[in-house]
């Protein structure tokens, strides 16, 4: 009984470690916003802490209009990936099972060999071609650059695999056309992978770093991880207000997962099986 | 349906996803092939075979950055991989099933989190008036304030605990999920026959979560390969390259100094290798796991 016990408390003792290590550099993070540059640096994070001081800090955050841009870029960027990648990803998922021949097959094993190819490999030719095309600096680069579609068509091929096709003939005896049954069928049925989709386009085009770094140019076509890279590179920024905007910055994907966490589904067991 | 309308169907389908594809990601990889047999600086590439993987082997940093790849991976796959079981196995005798899905939700948010905003984060914690310095001094562990990150071992350090922070939450939901596929009556059994805690850990749950435990090794080689923004904002691959990695050294050689694209493409092309690699053994280990 006592050792069944200590296992318990030991138990609990590491998922309690494990939480607090986990939100420690959020909470520290929040807790440096309430400062002053002047006390971050001295590496003293509490006595002076006020919401005084954080409530200034944010007004200057918010005044910042290079912040500001950035937000509206990060939020640009990310919407666009998630549009054009959860349509085009699923598109292609569905009829990769339902229209499948030898041809598209072959498009299949081609797309899915692309799971494998780091976008360190292929960043530095990419900037070359867009260069060349003049499609340097623009937000619409960032987010076609971001989409890891062979990923999501893989996903939904894999998932497809499970979708009753007698729906999709009761749907045709009924008259509809088949992007009708893709549309009204198919996406309302496929509801949580869509929303992990969506998940993963959302969270990789917001924290995409290397892309912006070299596709962007110029000050107004800034995301928010070049705004931070900017920031904390130069060696007079105020620290506090540094660190409310790290916070700002974060809160988006960390707010988006808790409300769709509970339809966020990566099927590991499958992951390797085509 | 007749072979026309399909064909048709298939077009529309999957022809804008394709050719995004091919434009982002095919074109890219065979023009990198291209690319790295060419040498020179900025613009101004002239054709030269195999030169570029001849310097390859010679060149210190490259080296140097493979070397720092192996040490990361020695280190970082078993410690992130030991505390990743030890948190799902716990996660896992958790009661609540509610508490179970809070606890999961809050040890996944380091993989949701920009690399940019926790790497300046942690640059911070381990710079001379950073937490990390005050609370070793206060213990009297230390007797002044260092700056971990000029000292090579103190930055790799550094960017070691940054990516276990990182990384140990996704896979000890790989983990959690594998751990769900073994039959609670098994373990129920061993119990009643008086095996302790250990043994069924060590006879019973570790055995049947082997695959996973090799497929997240592989994963973890993989990112190891291609760490980037630890590096770049953390350490800037310092001091003294000792925590340059490949991939940062590939930005490099791009976008720090005069550009040698040719040369960079041939370094990626190593990394390619390395990560076709991986991802193949990966291929295997799954096959091998869930048939």
């Amino acid at each position: 009984m006592i050792k069944r016990l200590y296992s318990k408390i030991l138990n609990l003792t590491i998922v309690a470690i494990a939480c607090i290590a986990s939100l420690l550099p959020y909470i520290l993070i929040l807790i440096s916003s309430f400062n002053t540059s002047v006390d971050i640096k001295k590496g003293d994070l509490f006595t002076n802490a006020s919401l005084k001081t954080f409530i200034a800090n944010f007004n200057v955050v918010m005044s910042n209009s290079d912040f500001l841009v950035s937000m509206g870029n990060s939020i640009l960027v990310s919407v666009v990936a998630v549009g054009v990648g959860l349509l085009f990803a699923s598109l292609a998922g569905y009829a990769y099972i339902i229209y499948k021949s030898k041809r598209t097959e072959v498009l299949f094993y081609i797309s899915f060999f692309c799971i494998m190819i780091p976008s360190t490999v292929t960043i530095i030719p990419l900037f070359m071609m867009i260069q060349k095309l003049n499609m340097l600096n623009s937000l619409i680069t960032i987010s076609l650059m971001s989409l890891s579609l062979p990923f999501l068509i893989y996903l939904f091929r894999q998932n497809t695999k499970l979708f009753p096709t007698e729906l999709i003939k009761a749907a045709r005896i009924d008259g509809l056309g088949e992007f009708q049954i893709f549309f009204k069928i198919y996406v309302p049925y496929m509801k949580s992978i869509f929303i992990t989709s969506a998940l993963i386009l959302f969270i990789d085009s917001w924290n995409s770093f290397l892309i912006p770094l070299v596709v962007v140019l110029s000050k107004n076509k800034s995301t928010l991880a070049l705004y931070l890279n900017n920031i904390g590179s130069a060696n007079n920024s105020d620290y506090g207000v540094f660190m409310l905007a790290i916070f700002l910055s974060i809160m988006p994907v960390i707010i988006l997962f808790i409300i769709a966490h509970k339809y966020f589904k990566l099927d590991t067991n499958s992951s390797a099986k085509l | 349906m007749s072979k026309k309308k399909l064909l048709s169907l298939q077009v529309k389908f999957i022809g804008a996803s394709f050719v995004i594809i091919l434009f982002f990601t095919l074109l890219p990889l065979i023009y990198s092939l291209g690319l790295s047999l060419y040498s020179g600086r900025a613009n101004q590439l002239e054709f030269s075979g195999f030169d570029n993987y001849i310097r390859l082997f010679s060149d210190e940093t490259v080296l140097n950055s493979l070397f720092n790849t192996v040490l990361f991976s020695v280190v970082l796959i078993p410690v992130v991989l030991i505390l990743s079981i030890v948190i799902a196995n716990a996660v896992n005798k958790l009661k609540s099933s509610s508490l179970k899905s809070v606890v999961l939700m809050i040890i996944f948010f380091p993989s949701i989190t920009s690399p940019v905003a926790y790497s300046f984060f942690f640059k911070q914690l381990f710079s001379t008036n950073g937490l990390v310095n005050i609370s070793l001094n206060n213990l009297g562990i230390l007797n002044n304030a260092v700056n971990f990150l000029l000292t090579p071992s103190g930055a790799k350090i550094a960017i070691i605990l940054t990516c276990v922070w990182a990384w140990t939450g996704w896979y000890s939901l790989l983990i959690y999920s594998a751990l769900q596929n073994i039959e609670p009556q098994v373990i129920k059994a061993a119990k009643i026959d008086g095996a302790s805690n250990l043994r069924i850990l060590l006879k019973i749950v570790l055995p049947s979560i082997k695959p996973v435990i090799l497929l997240s090794s592989v994963l973890l080689t993989g990112s190891v390969i291609q760490i980037f923004s630890e590096v770049m904002i953390i350490s800037k691959g310092g001091p003294q390259g000792a925590t340059l990695t490949l991939a940062y050294y590939i930005y490099r050689l791009s976008f720090e100094y005069v550009s040698q694209f040719g040369y960079a493409a041939a370094i990626s092309v190593i990394i390619l290798v390395l990560s076709v690699i991986t991802c193949l053994i990966q291929i295997k280990l799954g096959e091998k796991s869930y048939d």
